[in-house]
């Protein structure tokens, strides 16, 4: 029997979670636990979807496939800002290297697959996929089996999920997770393949509309009987689904479950933009008179040192000469300066005075490839507890749980969960995000690239 | 869990000629495509489907994605 392998992708599954407070409910993966070896997950830095999807599927950390965030400078614009395609991704994905090892794969629903790159097998995009209108699959004429399938339109995501009710937006995560499902078995059952990779985004999508409603240590905690269990019931609906697909797979299958990061409360922003204007790094041509959108065209380039961007983690850069469009701190000054920012973002309080666990990971920490584009500074107030709000300016404080698109109950957090029953380990602590793509080729006898600097889980 | 009904694609066959079959098996190798004809099928789907314009990833759509990130709070 030839050997496959299985991966299975539940965005944003909580270690602390599902190993611990919700093991004994979700028997397909406490099995996989019991029976196998299993561990936390470091994710990216930082550790957002897109970016983390991309290290899993490449190997490779951001330092070497260049993505940071959901949206890039282009030509380090202040403000020509680009959102990433699958088209950003110059690294090989382990499916691309496994066609050239004439082995196929399905990848179905996998976060930034779209536009399509040519390999041997089968694939649905997932996450940031554009729409259905375009094309999603490969073959296309699966397209259309889709279509047939399920007698209309196939939801990939959830467009418009802040316009929702929470009882309508409850019943189109269960609607879209199960015709996932759905597909997943399809295309198990009659597609060829040695490695199949899906993903399930709802898990994402539950955890960041239904946690307070289950987090009583939440700031923003609702009792709402009607969604106090929602988040733990859709986990164990996720639970049977995933045992129901592990029923189609020949036995000696290689079992991989893993998630790119973990979730955490958010219990309100920094106005990061605020506290560069009122640090004096950021000079703005005129005085904010009050709260609005922030635009870098506020900005004076010919006095500004130091500017940011982000939701969640902040992504502080230098207004350097040389790389810069207009910068004025020179290669000289980088380091004093990025040492005197860091110094100050540590000290910034919470809203309530208390001092904050703000972690900042410097360009040092991410070096590689990517430097002429990299932030030079990622912060993480409150090791992520507090996001970063850069959109909104003139706030009347240092803090507000809102940016310009709303607030948000959670961010994510660094660690996502690993399981697998290629061996009988039990707890190994911890892994790297990219060890995922070695021990995958491993599994399947190719030879790992001397590119790829994770370690085989075996 | 509903069960799909199976679906079974099918085939035709061309004729290409030789000297163009051994130019596609020189520009595959190396890359994500093991055969000819997966090759073959990949670029002419890419030709049918293409939109009008050049550029896959247009500005309508790339914002398109861009107002979805800021509904999920991403950006």
């Amino acid at each position: 029997m030839t050997k496959k392998v299985f991966v299975f992708g539940i965005d944003g599954a909580p270690p602390e979670l599902i190993f611990n407070e919700w093991l004994e409910d979700l028997p397909n993966i406490k099995k996989l636990v019991q029976n196998g070896t299993y561990s936390k997950l470091n994710s990216t830095i930082p550790p957002v979807s897109a970016v983390a999807w991309t290290s899993i599927y490449t190997g490779k950390y951001p330092k070497d496939h260049g993505l940071f965030d959901y949206t890039y400078r282009k030509n380090n614009s202040y403000s020509d800002i680009h959102v990433i395609s699958a088209n950003n991704v110059k690294e090989k994905s382990v499916w691309e290297i496994l066609s050239e090892n004439n082995k196929k794969t399905i990848a179905c629903l996998t976060p930034l697959t779209w536009p399509i790159k040519p390999f041997d097998g089968t694939m649905v995009t997932g996450f940031l996929t554009p729409g259905i209108e375009k094309e999603y699959t490969s073959p296309s004429e699966l397209k259309q089996e889709i279509e047939t399938l399920f007698g209309g339109p196939f939801i990939i995501d959830i467009a418009d999920h802040r316009s929702l009710s929470k009882e309508d937006l409850l019943k189109k995560i269960y609607e879209m997770t199960e015709m996932h499902f759905m597909l997943m078995d399809h295309l198990i059952k009659n597609k060829e393949w040695d490695l199949f990779f899906g993903v399930i985004m709802g898990s994402d999508r539950m955890n960041h509309n239904f946690w307070k409603y289950f987090d009583k240590e939440h700031r923003r905690y609702e009792y709402d009987p009607k969604f106090e269990k929602s988040l733990k019931e859709y986990y164990m609906f996720l639970d049977k689904r995933l045992g129901e697909l592990i029923e189609l797979l020949d036995e000696d299958t290689t079992i991989i479950i893993l998630s790119d990061h973990g979730i955490k409360r958010m219990d309100t922003r920094v106005n990061l933009s605020d506290w560069l204007v009122k640090e004096g790094y950021m000079v703005l041509k005129e005085p904010i008179k009050e709260k609005c959108k922030f635009d870098m065209d506020f900005v004076d380039w010919n006095k500004t040192k130091v500017f940011a961007r982000g939701a969640w983690d902040g992504q502080v850069f230098i207004n350097l000469k040389g790389r810069e469009q207009n910068g004025i701190v020179s290669k000289e000054d980088y380091n004093e300066l990025i040492e005197e920012v860091a110094e100050k973002l540590k000290k910034i309080p919470g809203d309530d005075g208390k001092i904050l666990n703000t972690k900042i990971f410097k360009k040092s920490d991410y070096s590689g490839k990517y430097d002429n584009i990299s932030p030079d500074m990622i912060v993480y107030f409150d090791d992520l507890h507090y996001g970063c709000n850069t959109s909104l300016i003139g706030n009347d404080t240092l803090w507000s749980p809102a940016t310009v698109m709303g607030s948000d109950e959670v961010t994510h957090s660094q660690k996502g969960i690993f399981i697998t029953n290629n061996s009988k380990k039990g707890n190994l602590g911890e892994i790297e995000i990219i060890d995922i793509a070695p021990t995958i080729l491993n599994e399947l006898g190719i030879t790992i690239p001397k590119d790829m600097e994770g370690e085989i889980i075996n | 869990m509903k069960k799909a009904k199976e679906y079974k694609t099918e085939y035709g066959t061309i004729s290409l000629p030789m000297s163009l079959i051994n130019r596609i098996k020189e520009n595959i190798r190396g890359t994500g495509i093991s055969s000819v004809s997966g090759y073959v099928s990949f670029i002419l789907r890419q030709i049918l489907s293409s939109p009008k314009s050049d550029e896959l990833f247009d500005k309508k759509t790339e914002e398109e994605v861009k107002e979805r990130l800021k509904s999920l709070g991403y950006i």
